[in-house]
């Protein structure tokens, strides 16, 4: 199979008044037609600054895309003008976020919202638009599709809003959506039915999913394979069961083992990672891991680690050879 | 020879008996509410959003007013209370907030702000000696540096900042903690340091707390005993251990089931339950039971009878469910 976006790296600078931040020091992930790639991280790793800027969402200024490329459909995105981005974003590559409720306008019907984007990318009329609304809001498994369409975002439910964002999203029936925390604002429940839902468009579908997300049990439930990211830069790379059972990146293996489970007895003390997450304004030298690294070198305060492969299709970036 | 009796159990620390809170909108948020929190025990309330859990801590802070029912603590009945009386009470009561961020002034010192207790309650002056040695032992106490004191929040992260709330909330010596989703806001490295921080200074202190989440994990570790909360009302409580491995209602069912857990082997070859349908608004509660709309395991007459909490078989387990469920597989 042949990738249908892939990235290769990609580095990215906010410049600000005061300080320039790299929120983005060379990413590279490639993901294919049918496979959910997850995209992991904390706070600052860096995971939505490379979510935006496949579509180029970051405005320029502060952001510049100082490296890398971009590769779908043939086309280096980062090279196209705008006005050809504009016929990319919504129709082959679409985005679905976290806070249904902002994204949503909520002066237009949902409807008029799905349609806007048929309108626009395919060309059609307003009432085949509207028939095709109606289609994807049933497809999203939303009651009455026909009554619904002419309701406003306040009238759903935060799950029935979730869904429209998706339905808009798959509408013009993109090869692939990116995902930024589709289900974190969502109660447990709501949450389930919405990856359900999202397995099952994509069987039906075939897109790839680019899932951007810090909840380690969302990845064990929905990705094929699994890209860590750590303080701008990606630092594991692997099939969803090897990042689990066999990390080679201590920190991965540390944020594993940090996690309280469900479906494990507690008492005993959970093994947190020491320290915070680091900070973009002013990143540690080196490895941006190694202040909380339990194993770390003295080299790794000064060695940037790349991401090597260490087994077939299983990449880490880290001084420490091998398998932990 | 008679067998010795087993030692009584302690009185509990607070007590709800039929609390109610219904809003000027008719939306009953919390209703009919009753459970004990016992002396140096963390009892774990978990829900989704909108089941009134929130409310909740507040009518027991008296940051809301109750429509209903009664709340003692420490021997005394706090809704018939008069302002100044309720002053003392809190003292022994104090909560940490979910948003580490919106809950610190950001223009107040760290000192300032973990002192602030201590001088509302006349305990020491501001910015006097024995209050920067306190605020300094406090600090000590949830492992921060004594020369935080003269910094801001915006110079701490979102873990240090929670920190800084629970000194806040150690400052005057609580008998009770009221924790509302003290760790949501925090990135999953993160999470397990401050829960380990709270079991510990809840082991050296001999704390009580009510915990409030949505994360069942996080409960699962912190919690002794368990409640869940279904729209305004307590649908199963149990201890920990006993709620996570058997439960009785459908609606705890399908929460565990829900919530994934990080082993991509587990995820693949368990059953989940997927409920259908959203959950009802509790502005408009569905008759009868409040899961019966979205409940697998519902039948007619859940539509016409409140089903009250139910002894179950381990003791200590009550469930409110009229054909409570021993196997989920049942649900699937």
């Amino acid at each position: 199979m042949s990738s249908v976006l892939e990235i290769n790296d990609l580095h990215v600078e906010f410049r600000l008044d005061a300080d320039t931040v790299k929120p983005v020091n060379g990413v590279s992930l490639s993901v294919e037609a049918g496979e959910t790639l997850a995209v992991v991280g904390e706070s600052g790793s860096g995971k939505t600054a490379t979510a935006l800027s496949i579509l180029r969402l970051h405005p320029t200024p502060p952001c510049h895309y100082t490296g890398g490329e971009i590769l779908a459909g043939g086309r280096d995105l980062l090279k196209l003008p705008e006005r050809e981005m504009r016929a990319i974003r919504g129709n082959e590559i679409a985005m679905v976020f976290q806070d249904p409720m902002t994204s949503l306008n909520p002066l237009k019907s949902v409807g008029a919202q799905i349609a806007e984007s048929l309108r626009l990318h395919q060309g059609l009329s307003r009432s085949q638009a509207r028939a095709q609304a109606v289609q994807a809001l049933r497809e999203v498994g939303i009651p009455n599709p026909e009554q619904r369409a002419g309701e406003y975002p306040h009238q759903f439910s935060g799950g029935m809003r979730q869904r429209v964002m998706i339905a808009i999203a798959l509408a013009c029936r993109p090869k692939v959506l990116i995902a930024d925390e589709p289900t974190t604002a969502l109660d447990v429940t709501v949450q389930a039915q919405i990856m359900e839902l999202l397995a099952g468009l994509q069987e039906r579908f075939g897109m790839a999913i680019v899932l951007i997300t810090h909840d380690l049990g969302v990845v064990a439930r929905c990705a094929d394979r699994v890209l860590v990211m750590y303080g701008g830069r990606p630092v594991e790379l692997a099939a969803v069961d090897e990042v689990f059972a066999a990390p080679r990146m201590p920190y991965t293996r540390a944020l594993l083992r940090s996690m309280p489970r469900s479906d494990v007895p507690g008492g005993a003390p959970l093994d947190p990672i020491p320290g915070s997450p680091p900070n973009l304004f002013s990143p540690p030298g080196g490895c941006a891991f190694h202040p909380r690294c339990a194993l770390a070198l003295p080299e790794c305060s000064s060695t940037v680690p790349p991401l090597t492969e260490r087994a077939p299709g299983h990449s880490a970036a880290c001084l420490l050879e091998g398998s932990l | 020879m008679a067998e010795p009796l087993p030692p009584p159990l302690p009185p509990p620390l607070l007590s709800l008996r039929g609390v109610r809170k219904e809003f000027r909108s008719k939306v009953v948020a919390v209703d009919d509410v009753s459970f004990d929190v016992r002396p140096g025990e963390t009892l774990g309330l978990v829900g989704e959003s909108g089941c009134g859990k929130t409310t909740l801590t507040r009518l027991i802070l008296r940051l809301v007013e109750a429509s209903g029912g009664e709340i003692w603590f420490d021997g005394k009945e706090l809704l018939g209370l008069r302002q100044r009386e309720l002053l003392s009470v809190r003292e022994d009561m104090q909560v940490v907030l979910q948003d580490p961020y919106a809950s610190l002034n950001p223009r107040m010192r760290v000192g300032d702000i973990v002192a602030e207790p201590l001088v509302t309650h006349g305990r020491v002056r501001r910015r006097s000696a024995a209050a920067r040695d306190r605020v300094a032992e406090l600090l000590d106490a949830v492992g921060l540096e004594a020369g935080s004191q003269d910094r801001f929040p915006h110079e701490f992260s979102g873990g240090q900042r929670q920190r800084i709330g629970i000194a806040r909330a150690l400052a005057l010596e609580p008998k009770l903690v009221i924790c509302d989703e003290p760790v949501s806001a925090l990135d999953v490295s993160i999470q397990a340091q401050i829960v380990n921080l709270m079991k510990r200074l809840q082991a050296e202190r001999g704390l009580t707390y009510l915990f409030v989440s949505h994360d069942l994990s996080i409960m699962r570790q912190i919690a002794t005993r368990v409640a869940v909360m279904n729209l305004g009302r307590i649908v199963e409580l149990a201890d920990t251990e006993t709620l996570f491995t058997a439960p009785r209602h459908p609606y705890t069912h399908s929460l565990l089931s829900a919530a994934p857990v990080a082993d991509p082997q587990v995820e693949r070859t368990r059953r989940r339950i997927v409920l259908r349908g959203d959950p009802p608004s509790p502005a408009d509660p569905p008759s009868g039971c409040s899961f019966r709309t979205r409940c697998p395991a519902a039948r007619d007459e859940c539509a016409h009878t409140r089903p009250p909490l139910a002894a179950q078989e381990d003791p200590g387990h009550t469930a409110a469910c009229l054909f409570p469920v021993a196997d989920a597989s049942a649900l699937v």
